[in-house]
């Protein structure tokens, strides 16, 4: 007799766990489902701080979602060798840095449909920059026999033609459930430092920050900027990539008006924050689509690779971040109506939620 | 009353297939007057006393294997070595230049050989061309025929009920040289897809060892055109899983190593009931009527209720098995092949002669442990000028001045030729030890040195390794006649430039250098 088919959600990568919860939680509210996760022994390892693997607990918990950790493809595949389904990775491509995922996805029971997730903005195999082709190469391919994308194909224009047939286009996982947007409107009179409250986001182990000089150089205007901050009263968010870590593992000295930001993202009301700059990372779309005003940060000497990011407004200079800061507080508008038109000029689905369901009915 | 002691590589080896397979069965055959024992080569390198008259090597590729090799024929032992796996027949890869060098390097120490098959026994015979060959066949088991009888007959009626077969593939999954196990398995399973387009509902149990359960293994397996599912290989389950299979699927490769491969597989699998079904090269012709080629053929006979192992075919069975695999017959052809050799006195016992009684140079990489082996059998050791750890050394051949130079611990000068000897120049001291220089042209009887620059870099010294260790081969020899020669040679790219024809002979003089 057949087994009834599960939905498998593989977690390697700290970042895993943020891409997936949202379809962890759409698969558990679909009736009759059956999921469960599987761990990698090496999770462990590079989550550091161990905030990754309780929030993953947490997260099995509230859902009633079984954990099973593995340490070779042959202990993974004794555990599914009787089932069938779906087995679902936040992150996998033939690179070294998605090598175990890669691996179990070769070496999956063939009752198994294998997906793998378009898992950031600019993603490897999906759409690259400069520094993604520099690195990664322009033929990555996946071991998944599916691989989901947030845009139309035309828009993804990192996927090799041998894996073109595998793509599905579903849309990004954050509007799989959205949020409202809290409408802000044009400052009127008076001073509210809490209407100036920002977030500035770093991934200065990105590969696009390959020299140091340019990692130096962010801090540099950061600090000058926290300074006015500071002056003004109010107060500024820093946030780290979660595999990264950067200012955290190299504990860069902060300003009391600042605040570290280490909660998952999606545990997060963005729509609180009058503003974001980052250098190019997909954090800037997840506040684009909670509609707040971002800004991306360049280098003056334009190494950073941003033609992904092209309509969005820039930053350099702590004069620059500042000037934005205080644009973006007063009149939000003006930002958002242009980043929404960059949000359509995607063509990402308008049933992100229905096209998730049916993937994950698929099983 | 005659005790035959088998050489194991190590304590471990008791727990092998070749040990459970072969030595154990032979054993427990062995005929009246024989006692055939193991011992770990560790063990036998620290007794003082050899109580065997006769020592079987099996798979012992390793240095101290030929000191004590040396040391056991110096005793009056008579030494004989045992093969099972083909690493010898493979001139093109030089991964198994280590065997094959090995075997080249033990041939002067062996006094007989022994093989399973006839394929290996013809392989071995090229590297050992004085000793005499013997094929001793892996022996079965004991076991019930009543038993098998029933199984056979209740399988039979099972699967015609029921339509239904499980099949088995069992073994070792993987090999680091060769492309075997669930490999021939992946290779030749396209014929496993026939029972079901031949109406019959066939499932497949792969049985091995989880080394070869990579992840490049299972991706394999996951080609496979049959429903299949894993079991972790253990002796118990193999026999236990096999008295419940249907068939066993054996699939064997067409390579070197596959084709000299016994006949084991195959007599495990019929001797639990199984049919068997063999692809691929066909080693197992010997016991053709009792094993397929195709599933078709296979399901043919099981719709006719004559399948090849059934109940009125037992006797011939039997027949076979005397044939080819009988363990009274294996354990007496071992036993003979072993003691049919005049026993040799011990050099002790007659004409002694001076000095030591082996020298043993070291090539790029020998371990220390090696040196210390030679000094405690009362060997030479010899440095070459690719060995390069600081040991007191007893004779030592050095670049030096752009030249290969010959140097003897003064104490040693006592077993040289004395014309030799008086040409003897003091340098004085190395490390602890006091050496002369001997004049390397006249012991090779060359009119020049032998030009030698040994570069810093990384790979040069590849080029002369084959040469000078040569010469320092024939050099040991003309130095000390009565001592036997041994390389201690660990490094896989040195082995490699000896591999094959290029492996100088002991009793060939080199001719390099300087004519």
């Amino acid at each position: 007799m057949r087994a009834p088919p599960s939905i498998v959600f593989h977690v390697h990568l700290v970042q895993d766990v943020a891409i997936l919860q949202p379809l962890m939680k759409l698969a558990r509210s679909l009736p009759g489902s059956r999921c469960e996760v599987l761990v990698s022994a090496e999770f462990a390892k590079l989550d550091a701080t161990g905030r990754w693997a309780t929030e993953l607990s947490r997260l099995c918990a509230e859902l009633d979602v079984p954990q099973t950790h593995y340490a070779s493809e042959y202990e993974a595949y004794r555990h599914l060798q009787n089932k069938r389904g779906l087995i679902i990775a936040g992150s996998e491509s033939n690179l070294p840095n998605h090598a175990v995922t890669h691996r179990l996805f070769a070496s999956a029971p063939s009752s198994f449909t294998t997906i793998t997730l378009q898992h950031g903005f600019e993603c490897v195999g999906f759409l690259h920059n400069v520094a993604h082709d520099a690195s990664a190469g322009l033929a990555v391919r996946f071991a998944a026999d599916v691989i989901v994308g947030w845009f139309a194909p035309a828009r993804l224009s990192s996927i090799t033609a041998s894996e073109r047939a595998k793509l599905y286009v579903a849309g990004p996982p954050a509007m799989i459930e959205m949020r409202p947007r809290t409408r802000r409107s044009a400052m009127t009179d008076g001073f509210d430092p809490d209407a100036y409250e920002g977030m500035v986001c770093e991934n200065l182990h990105s590969v696009r920050f390959k020299s140091a000089t340019t990692r130096s150089g962010f801090l540099e205007e950061f600090t000058q900027f926290e300074r006015r901050v500071k002056a003004l009263g109010t107060r500024v968010h820093l946030r780290s990539h979660p595999a990264g870590q950067f200012t955290e593992k190299n504990a860069i000295a902060l300003e009391a008006c600042t605040v570290r930001s280490t909660q998952p993202l999606y545990q997060i009301d963005l729509t609180r924050f009058a503003y974001a700059i980052s250098a190019p990372s997909s954090i800037l779309f997840d506040f684009m689509l909670a509609g707040v005003p971002v800004a991306v940060w360049h280098d003056g000497d334009n190494a950073i690779d941003l033609r992904n990011f092209a309509s969005f407004a820039r930053v350099s200079t702590a004069e620059n971040w500042w000037r934005f800061a205080v644009a973006a507080s007063a009149d939000p508008g003006r930002f958002v109506s242009r980043q929404d038109r960059f949000i359509r000029g995607l063509l990402i689905p308008d049933d992100v939620h229905q096209r998730y369901a049916a993937l994950l009915s698929a099983a | 009353m005659t005790t035959i002691c088998i050489v194991i590589q190590s304590p471990e080896f008791v727990s092998s297939a070749g040990m459970r397979i072969r030595y154990l069965r032979l054993a427990s055959a062995a005929p009246l007057g024989t006692t055939i024992t193991y011992a770990p080569i560790a063990e036998l390198l620290q007794t003082k006393t050899y109580d065997a008259e006769i020592y079987i090597f099996s798979k012992t590729f390793m240095p101290e294997a030929l000191i004590l090799a040396c040391h056991l024929q110096k005793i009056g032992k008579i030494v004989g070595q045992d093969f099972f796996d083909d690493y010898f027949s493979q001139m093109d890869d030089a991964r198994l230049a280590r065997f094959q060098c090995w075997v080249r390097e033990m041939e002067p120490f062996t006094d007989f050989v022994l093989g399973t098959t006839e394929r290996l026994t013809s392989v071995i015979a090229e590297y050992m061309p004085r000793a005499p060959i013997t094929i001793v066949p892996d022996p079965i088991e004991a076991f019930d025929r009543s038993d098998l009888a029933h199984r056979v007959s209740d399988k039979i009626r099972t699967a015609s009920a029921s339509r239904r077969l499980s099949i088995y593939w069992f073994g070792i999954g993987d090999n680091p040289f060769f492309s075997v196990g669930v490999r021939d398995l992946v290779a030749y399973g396209g014929d496993l897809a026939r029972f079901k387009a031949l109406g019959w509902d066939a499932t497949l149990t792969v049985l091995t060892n989880t080394r070869a359960l990579s992840s490049e293994g299972l991706a394999l397996l996951r080609t496979l055109p049959i429903d299949f599912r894993i079991m972790e290989w253990t002796e118990a389950r193999e026999d236990e899983s096999l008295k419940a299979a249907d068939v066993a699927f054996i699939p064997v490769g067409g390579q070197g190593f596959s084709r000299a491969k016994s006949l084991n597989r195959c007599l495990t699998a019929l001797l639990r009931g199984c049919q068997v079904l063999s692809r691929g090269y066909p080693l197992y012709r010997s016991l053709g009527e009792f094993v397929y080629r195709s599933a078709d053929d296979l399901v043919a006979d099981l719709e006719l209720g004559q399948v090849k192992l059934r109940g009125s075919q037992l006797p011939r069975l039997y027949e076979l098995l005397d044939a080819h695999a009988s363990p009274a017959e294996a354990a007496a052809t071992f036993g003979s092949a072993a003691t049919s050799l005049p026993m040799r006195p011990s050099e002790k016992d007659s004409s002694r002669r001076a000095g030591p009684p082996l020298c043993l140079i070291h090539g790029r990489n020998s371990d220390t442990s090696i040196h210390k082996l030679a000094a405690r059998f009362g060997g030479l050791s010899v440095r070459s000028p690719f060995h390069e750890k600081t040991l007191n050394y007893q004779l030592r051949f050095d670049s030096i001045g752009g030249e290969l130079r010959c140097r003897i611990e003064k104490s040693r000068m006592k077993f040289l030729d004395p014309d030799l000897a008086t040409a003897a120049i003091d340098v004085g001291r190395i490390m602890d030890l006091e050496f002369c220089d001997l004049p390397l042209s006249r012991i090779m009887g060359w009119n020049d040195p032998f030009p030698l620059a040994m570069g810093s870099d990384r790979f040069s010294w590849l080029a002369v390794y084959p040469s000078v260790m040569g010469v320092i081969r024939t050099a040991c020899q003309r130095l000390f006649p009565s001592a036997s020669v041994i390389v201690s040679e660990q490094h896989q790219l040195a082995l490699a430039t000896m591999h094959g024809d290029a492996y100088p002979r002991a009793t060939t003089a080199i001719r390099s250098g300087v004519a």
